[in-house]
């Protein structure tokens, strides 16, 4: 088992950092460019939504990434904020459902997660904030 | 970015990570020029874009919707399949044509 752990301001330049971070933790796991895409998509769709939809803009806010893996190539993605929280879950993980329109965000987010993975949870309260929690298996390399 | 008017088409040829920040940078000036040349083809190039996420499909759509209010037509070019996977989930192939590589060859059997 190998884990790490990153805290940083919700600022839009620090999302590149956290997903480029995420992946060079991951090396030892020698993933593919497949996989490497997915994990960087995986975390700019969750790392994003902390800054514009829990923390709405506040730049302040604190995100939490939680990157680890263990000896069968299981990774697990925790991110997490203490921002507005998610009042309807469902509603939210539907394809194309965002409530910025205005910033032409897509609704997407939530979907891509979900179908780059192989485990997808959200667990959120409206006040306290939201923790998404990914699982993907890796393949095993020599 | 690149911006180039060829005929009857304005090619955006975008490079790099085409992120959260990327797209902030370069939204208003694709939104000013696409308003200006009001092209009856918009064609967006994918050649060099290394990384996209749901931000650029929020882009894309709202930039069909902008090139649809004039009647005008937006082609995407050199998808990926890392890129063609992520467009797929949304649906953008239903609404946004794809440019072969030998589109602009002429043929003759």
């Amino acid at each position: 088992m190998n884990r790490m752990t990153l805290s940083f301001d919700a600022k839009l330049e620090n999302e590149a950092f956290a997903r480029t971070s995420a992946v060079a933790f991951l090396m030892p796991l020698n993933p593919t460019v497949d996989e490497i895409m997915e994990i960087k998509t995986i975390l700019a769709e969750a790392v994003v939504n902390c800054m514009i939809h829990g923390y709405q803009g506040r730049e302040e806010g604190q995100v939490r990434v939680s990157v680890s893996y263990d000896e069968t190539h299981r990774v697990t993605i925790e991110v997490q904020d203490s921002g507005v929280g998610i009042e309807d879950i469902t509603l939210a993980r539907q394809p194309l459902y965002t409530t910025r329109a205005d910033l032409e965000r897509s609704g997407m987010g939530m979907t891509i997660m979900e179908s780059f993975s192989d485990e997808f949870e959200i667990c959120s309260h409206p006040g306290e904030g939201t923790t998404v929690r990914l699982v993907k298996q890796l393949q095993f390399h020599e | 970015m690149k911006c180039i008017q060829q005929d009857d088409a304005l090619i955006f040829a975008f490079c790099g990570d085409l992120d959260n920040l990327s797209i902030l940078k370069i939204k208003a000036d694709v939104i000013r020029e696409i308003d200006r040349v009001q092209a009856p083809v918009v064609k967006f190039d994918f050649k060099d874009v290394t990384f996209i996420d749901s931000t650029g499909i929020g882009f894309l759509l709202a930039r069909y919707n902008q090139v649809q209010s004039y009647r005008g037509e937006l082609i995407l070019k050199n998808i990926s399949p890392a890129i063609r996977r992520l467009f797929a989930l949304s649906g953008i192939f239903q609404i946004m044509r794809v440019e072969k590589e030998n589109d602009r060859k002429e043929v003759h059997v």
